[in-house]
């Protein structure tokens, strides 16, 4: 269960970050808070407390509600991204044979795990921070909710991922035929042709880490915030936890995303290691 | 968020902590472009163009990204300035290239520069760390120029081997001016030994000219002689035939004879050889005494170089004794009372015989200066040492000497010559 402070239900709602000195000690307790989170969501998914437990019912669950509310977000942020990335491939490049390339890589190397991640973050934020507010921090029960959230995110980041480069594609060739008269072979040939196994496996492996990593804050934000008597209170609570998630969950994914693209794209040509290994021909 | 940590939550938050600071510190050195966890090495390469590279711009090898620009700076280079650009490349490819890589700039039309490595050479030298570079200049056109062969590599071999031509010029020029210089000293010299030769040959050829006109007017004659050596040679040809059979008895005589010589040799041999030795004993004593005579002749020459005035000296002595005993054999046959022991000489005779005593002696005084003075010129004829000149000195000494005599003797022949008076003094003094 979250702390209760009295005081602070009384004296009206506490600001986001109030009472919380910037302790070196804190930080380094606050992520070693959220690995030991991380590591009882695995330990009860590993070795279930009692019998019985659905945890598989849960996590789809949960992934039905991430959808549910993460698509029509994706889906709308991903038809800005793809009508400008079309437009602005031409008009920027004067370049009709990169408009498929540029959009259709674009989304699938980096806009579309990356605004998904970030999409996520807040879905997810809004709804397992006040979710688990009622739930025991360190209990078996909230290891559990926040093992089947994991798995939820971490499945629905790579789908949501997948469902915005499509919207994003479909959207920007649609722009460009309309606008620009391109045939669907022209804007998908170059496109494919220089589309790497590796941006594929990035969709999918960024999608699952930045919803795992952002469902991680919110969880543990949620386990951690105040409980307050006065609604009020505990609204801003929950705002200020979430936010803090949606956050500490952004900073995080710009982390990932960068790490990755330092580790296979930047680093890794043909005369380096890296990850995966360059197309042949 | 809780206040407090508990210290199982501070040390997993440490172990998070360093996991995320290996792996900030992997994402740094990943930043520094492919193979960032290969061993790299930088290379040095001046271009007088750097085409506005900067440092993270891309290095190329064949059209593949290979490394990173990692600095740009100007540097002073046989006095003009240029840009030399650091490059960081993976070891196992700097190990490759070579002394005369060909490294250049490229520019897209995008604008974008990166490094294009074109070639790592082809010297049997790998290149040295630190050797700096030449780079290869480009310029936009150079996709378009490489379609006629026209690329950065080819038009680099072309003005090395234009820069090599030069140098072959510059080194070759002097010795070349120095073979016309030697030529043309030469065509003069011929010129001149031409000009100075024309005279002889042209009368060379000239008297061959005559020559060939007296062979041809002389031709006749040679054919007539030839004729008659064509006869003679029948002639002889015919004689031999005649005589063949006599030539023949002659030649079996010739062998039988010597085989006959052969057979005395054979049985005589001993004594042949003997006979041999005692010509060659007799040949060693002869060629003895021909040297001994040469040795005589020698010295009797030298003897007679040397003493000649003395022998020509007892020449004349021996001449005047003749002829003084012919006088006195005139003087006797004229008066034959002067053997007579009774014989008394008048005073005239004493006076013609002072006289005559007078001359004598004038005459041996001349013929002693005539010695002396051929000695003198005999002398003087030859390389003077200091024998000779003391000689020399001992001859001239003498001829004084007889002057002097020869002077007064002469006195006394004139006034003897002189009739004298009654008191006997001569007639005039």
């Amino acid at each position: 269960m979250a702390t209760t402070s009295p005081s602070a239900s009384t004296a009206g709602p506490a600001p986001a970050f109030a009472g919380r000195p910037l302790n070196p000690f804190a930080l380094i307790g606050y992520l070693g808070r959220l690995a030991l989170l991380a590591t009882s969501a695995l330990r009860s998914v590993l070795r279930p407390a009692r019998s019985g437990d659905r945890f598989l019912h849960q996590t789809a669950i949960q992934f039905d509600r991430l959808l549910a509310s993460g698509m029509p977000m994706v889906g709308l942020v991903h038809v800005g991204l793809g009508s400008f990335l079309s437009m602005q491939a031409y008009f920027g490049a004067t370049f009709v044979d990169g408009i498929g390339p540029v959009t259709g890589v674009g989304l699938i190397r980096n806009l579309a795990p990356l605004m998904t991640g970030f999409i996520l973050a807040g879905v997810a934020s809004a709804r397992f921070v006040a979710e688990l507010g009622a739930a025991e921090s360190g209990s078996a029960e909230a290891s559990r909710m926040v093992a089947s959230r994991l798995a939820a995110a971490a499945l629905a980041g790579p789908v949501l991922s997948v469902w915005g480069s499509l919207v994003g594609i479909a959207i920007g060739w649609l722009v460009a035929h309309q606008m620009m008269g391109l045939t669907l072979p022209a804007f998908f040939d170059m496109f494919l042709e220089m589309l790497w196994v590796r941006d594929i496996v990035g969709l999918v492996v960024k999608g699952a880490g930045f919803g795992f990593i952002a469902t991680l804050l919110a969880c543990h934000e949620g386990l951690s915030r105040p409980i307050h008597g006065e609604a009020t209170a505990n609204l801003e609570s929950i705002y200020s936890s979430a936010c803090r998630a949606v956050c500490l969950g952004g900073l995080a994914i710009l982390f990932i995303n960068g790490g990755w693209f330092l580790l296979v794209y930047h680093a890794g040509p043909a005369f380096g290691p890296t990850v995966l290994t360059p197309p042949r021909g | 968020m809780s206040v407090r940590s508990s210290g199982r939550e501070i040390r997993v938050g440490l172990v998070v902590v360093l996991a995320l600071s290996a792996l900030m510190a992997l994402l740094a050195l990943a930043g520094g472009g492919p193979g960032f966890l290969t061993d790299r090495r930088q290379i040095d390469v001046d271009f007088r163009n750097g085409q506005g590279i900067r440092p993270g711009s891309q290095v190329r090898i064949a059209g593949v990204e290979s490394g990173r620009v990692m600095n740009v700076t100007l540097a002073e280079v046989e006095g003009s300035l240029r840009a030399r650009v650091r490059l960081s490349v993976p070891a196992d490819l700097a190990s490759r290239m070579k002394e005369d890589a060909r490294i250049a700039i490229e520019s897209s039309l995008t604008g974008q520069t990166r490094v294009n490595i074109l070639s790592i050479g082809q010297s049997h030298m790998a290149l040295s760390p630190g050797k700096v570079l030449l780079g290869v200049e480009t310029s936009m056109f150079d996709p378009i120029l490489e379609q006629v062969g026209l690329g950065p590599v080819e038009r680099s071999n072309i003005s090395h081997m234009i820069g090599e031509v030069r140098q072959t010029l510059d080194d070759v020029t002097p010795k070349v001016r120095q073979i016309v210089g030697t030529i043309e000293t030469t065509a003069a010299s011929l010129k001149e030994t031409s000009d100075s030769v024309r005279p002889v040959v042209v009368s060379a050829v000239a008297n061959v000219d005559a020559a060939t006109k007296r062979l041809a007017e002389a031709s006749p004659r040679v054919e007539s002689i030839l004729a008659q050596v064509d006869t003679l040679t029948a002639q002889v040809n015919k004689s031999l035939s005649e005589n063949r059979p006599n030539i023949q008895q002659t030649i079996t005589s010739v062998r039988d004879l010597s085989s006959t010589l052969k057979q005395i040799v054979d049985r005589d041999q001993e004594k042949v050889s003997t006979l041999l030795e005692h010509a060659k004993g007799t040949m060693t004593r002869a060629d003895l005494a021909l040297y001994n005579t040469k040795q005589i002749t020698d010295a009797g020459l030298l003897m007679m170089t040397r003493n000649k005035v003395d022998i020509e000296r007892t020449v004349a002595n021996v001449k005047d004794a003749t002829e003084w005993g012919s006088k006195l054999v005139q003087k006797i046959y004229a008066n034959p009372f002067v053997l007579s022991p009774l014989y008394k000489p008048t005073s005239e005779d004493v006076r013609v015989q002072s006289v005559y005593d007078s001359a004598q002696v004038f005459a041996g005084a001349a013929e002693k200066l005539d010695d002396s003075v051929k000695r003198l010129e005999q002398l003087a004829s030859k390389p003077a040492s200091q024998q000779q000149r003391d000689e020399i000195e001992v001859v001239r000494r003498q001829v004084l000497e007889v002057n002097s005599r020869v002077a007064q003797m002469s006195q006394q022949f004139s006034d003897g010559m002189k009739p004298r008076t009654r008191r006997g003094t001569p007639v005039g003094n």
